[in-house]
């Protein structure tokens, strides 16, 4: 059974996706599918597999062993229609001497078969939509970090593709153009295309991500939203309690439910990991003030895909 | 011009455009306006022009009655071979090097564009530079002509000679630049290229200088019969290198031996077709048959390693592509990929050159008698040791594919080996058996293919080549038997998704098509009512 993230069809499905390089293994039984609109966020270390698995799922390496689909197609028997479906966008830039940022995107969009009017009119809307219109005259080799991304973008969304793999979009770039490029991916899966994403900055794509998949020496770890992957994983939120005066008393009755672990009592402050959902949580409040214990605060803090990343990652790498 | 014939021009130009392969538009808008070709360009013009008026000065004033065109040509032709024969060459490498380096050969990879499309743009790119070239110097060819001591038919095969030159290393270039390699490999590639710039400078410098000076001949049928071999020749072994260039980059689950197969089958019936007009029309001297079948060997030797270096697994997408029927896939078996059907290829070329090369020995009328006796000695032990060696070769890589994927080129480093270890073995087991003292060729060299070929032409006995043949075609026939379905393996079915997808992208194309056809017929009307008006 593979994992799938988000409803409906599957547009993207790695089926037991293997890639060694001699005796490294890059990638290892790799399975997991993403449906259409979903935005899937990719993290893992440096030298995980991520970029491997990526660039598998362009048609740019072959697996060793396995599958990937991508809108029903073959990554190794037909390469050709994933690529008309498929805007990858990878971490290198890849510049040519000589060539303004129009003229590089023209080149692309007649690589990808556009003609004539066609052509013209795609073009004009990708640099209205990257905000690249005002440089489309500048040589490309003399621009900033954040309009490179823009261009990089563009070229990746030129013949209008239903999926896009995003190689770490965001690395090296400042805060605004950060903030910028996540509104950019959140337009584009507003339009209903279906996204592949890696970053290192896991605040982004807990923020973009409908999933994430923790990836580490080329196996897939965890899959899911981060709650699932709490779920998954049996982690807890932790939920923190003031009761003033009947601390002690509250950490008794907190200790006859199943959902509350690890209680520990600090003065008035009680501190428990708490395996309930919400509405488990508003049953512990209601608990606790029905036995007329005065509870003036109560705050749940749930771990951060940063939290989930560490504690799921072992920091191995190959 | 009128406002509307320029839109209307714009507009044609446009689509003429669209039809362009993109990577020769890139590379037309990239060398405009690079460095290096607005320097090159400019040399090649301030140099003609000092040449010209240096030579002028120098033949003053015997230019207005002597004819003074051959030195000036001579001048032209080596101020033209800079830019055709090292820059643009090298420009060509450099620019599929850095395709690969910069790592925009994955964004390309990953559009619309083919393998071949993206190394034909960049030979297409070339030849416009060698156009510009040419078209700049044209006046001062023009101007040899009218000081006199060249005739046209010199000018024109010193052009057209340089043309095929630069374009054949242009091809090379980009040969050397695909080939698998890192950044160490990339170096060994652009020495190896300047090496072949320079053999090739030389080579047919001396040629062109040699052909100024002493005339270009009359348009006699040898003359334009070397000319068209000579262009056969280089547009064949380009296809070859083109399509060699063009394979490297595809990806391993592409059909990436067929198409090289088909030319190299194109460029053996070319230059068969050649030997049968200069045998048999021209009446050429016979002896030229026994090179061409050492070419042979010594091309089907690489080539057949190199095939049955190749992996033995067909990918679906390959047998896709096989023919629907049993007779077609048993006709068209040796263009299957695949170790086991390269051996058949290529020792079946081989031998139908050499069948080829003995029928046209015995339809020459020039050939003495004894020419068949003589030559076919050569064939039938150049071919056996092609089936012997191959065939080794051949284990040799299935062992080793056991363990590890490899790339065919390895096969070639075995079949080195094979040879070496076949020549070098008998030879040293014999000079220690005889005290390292010089000893006769005897029977037990006969794997040492160095020394049996050597003492061919020495009389030696006439069941060598029979023996050399007859154990070359024993391990032929066993490698063959044991092929056993590999030879014929079975086509499968393309999804019906993959033919509705086609299907349905050549109605777009066709209506496209029609659109702007249509889109064009009413521009011309408009600008005819226009006119008339």
């Amino acid at each position: 059974m593979i994992p799938t993230v988000g409803e409906g069809e599957a547009v993207i499905e790695l089926r037991r996706v293997h890639r060694f390089f001699g005796k490294t293994r890059a990638v290892d039984d790799i399975s997991f599918a993403v449906a259409r609109g979903s935005v899937f966020g990719y993290i893992g270390p440096n030298g995980a597999g991520k970029t491997t698995s990526m660039r598998i799922l362009a048609t740019l390496e072959l697996p060793s062993y396995g599958d990937a689909i991508v809108d029903g197609f073959s990554v190794v028997n037909d390469p050709e229609m994933v690529r008309k479906r498929l805007g990858f966008m990878p971490d290198a830039f890849g510049t040519y001497a000589n060539v303004n940022c129009a003229e590089y995107l023209d080149f692309f969009a007649r690589s990808y078969g556009l003609v004539g009017r066609e052509r013209t009119q795609r073009l004009k809307r990708v640099l209205e939509f990257t905000g690249a219109a005002g440089i489309a005259e500048k040589p490309i080799r003399g621009l900033s970090k954040g309009m490179k991304q823009r261009i990089c973008l563009g070229r990746a969304l030129m013949h209008d593709p239903a999926v896009l793999i995003l190689d770490e979009p965001a690395a090296g770039l400042d805060p605004r153009a950060r903030i910028e490029l996540r509104k950019m991916i959140g337009a584009l899966a507003a339009e209903g295309k279906t996204i592949l994403i890696s970053s290192h900055i896991l605040t982004e794509l807990a923020e973009m991500c409908d999933a994430v998949g923790i990836i580490e020496q080329g196996r897939l770890l965890a899959t899911g939203s981060v709650e699932e992957i709490q779920r998954q994983r049996q982690q807890h939120r932790e939920l923190t309690l003031r009761v003033m005066h009947g601390a002690a008393e509250a950490a008794e009755r907190l200790g006859q439910r199943d959902d509350c672990l690890e209680i520990r009592v600090e003065g008035d402050w009680v501190r428990t990991a708490f395996s309930g959902d919400l509405a488990a949580q508003a049953d512990v409040l209601r608990d606790l003030v029905e036995a007329g214990l005065p509870v003036a605060e109560l705050t749940a803090r749930t771990k951060s895909l940063e939290d989930v990343f560490l504690q799921v990652t072992e920091g191995l790498v190959q | 011009m009128t406002g509307r014939t320029m839109e209307r021009l714009d507009r044609w130009t446009e689509r003429m455009g669209d039809w362009l392969n993109p990577i020769l538009v890139k590379e037309t808008r990239q060398t405009l306006k690079s460095r290096q070709f607005i320097v090159t360009f400019s040399l090649l013009l301030l140099a003609a022009w000092g040449w010209t008026a240096a030579a002028i000065a120098m033949s003053m004033p015997r230019i207005y009655y002597v004819p003074s065109g051959q030195p000036m040509l001579v001048g032209y032709y080596l101020v033209l071979a800079v830019p055709m024969l090292l820059v643009v060459p090298l420009a060509a490498h450099r620019s599929l090097a850095a395709e690969v380096d910069d790592g925009t050969l994955d964004l390309l990879s990953v559009t619309n564009l083919s393998p071949l499309q993206i190394i034909t743009g960049k030979l297409a790119s070339g030849g416009l530079q060698m156009m510009l070239y040419f078209v700049a110097l044209m006046p001062c060819v023009a101007f040899c002509y009218v000081l006199r001591g060249v005739d046209l038919m010199t000018i024109g095969t010193l052009l057209g000679g340089t043309a095929e030159v630069a374009t054949l290393l242009t091809v090379v270039g980009l040969f050397l630049a695909a080939l698998p390699s890192g950044r160490g490999g990339q170096f060994v590639m652009m020495v190896v290229m300047l090496i072949l710039i320079g053999i090739a400078e030389f080579a047919f410098g001396g040629f062109a200088i040699g052909m100024i000076t002493q005339g270009g001949g009359e348009a006699s049928g040898e003359w334009i019969f070397g000319i068209v071999a000579s262009l056969l020749f280089t547009a064949t072994v380009s296809a070859i290198l083109l399509i060699a260039a063009a394979v490297q980059l595809a990806p391993p689950s592409e059909n990436r031996s067929t198409p090289l197969r088909r030319a190299l089958l194109v460029h053996q019936t070319a230059m068969t077709g050649c030997l049968a007009y200069a045998m048999l029309v021209l009446e050429a001297d016979w002896q030229v048959i026994v090179p061409c079948v050492y070419y042979a060997a010594a091309l089907w030797a690489v080539i057949g390693a190199l095939m049955v270096g190749e992996s033995g697994v067909l990918t679906p997408r390959v047998r896709r592509d096989l023919p629907g029927t049993f007779l077609g896939r048993a006709l068209a078996v040796w263009l299957t990929p695949g170790p086991g059907t390269g051996l058949v290829f290529s020792v079946s070329c081989m031998l139908l050159f050499s069948l080829a090369a003995i029928g046209l020995l015995i339809l020459s009328p020039s050939a003495p008698g004894d020419a068949i006796d003589r030559t076919l000695p050569h064939a039938l032990t150049l071919g056996g040791y092609l089936m012997l060696f191959l065939s080794v070769t051949r284990w040799i890589m299935q062992l080793i594919r056991l363990r590890s994927v490899t790339h065919p080129g390895v096969a070639v480093a075995v079949l080195g080996l094979v040879a070496s270890v076949a020549a070098i073995a008998p030879y040293s087991a014999a000079l220690h058996l005889h005290d390292y003292r010089s000893f006769p060729w005897s029977h037990w060299q006969l794997t040492n293919w160095a020394w049996t070929i050597v003492e061919l032409e020495s009389g030696l006995s006439s069941d060598v080549p029979y023996l050399v043949f007859g154990s070359g075609a024993t391990l032929f026939a066993l490698n063959v038997v044991l092929l056993g379905r590999a030879v014929l393996p079975q086509r499968v079915a393309t999804p019906e998704r993959v033919l509705a997808e086609r299907a349905a992208a050549e109605r777009a194309a066709a209506e496209r098509a029609a659109a702007e056809k249509s889109l064009a017929e009413g521009a011309t009307v408009g600008f005819d009512s226009g006119a008339m008006r």
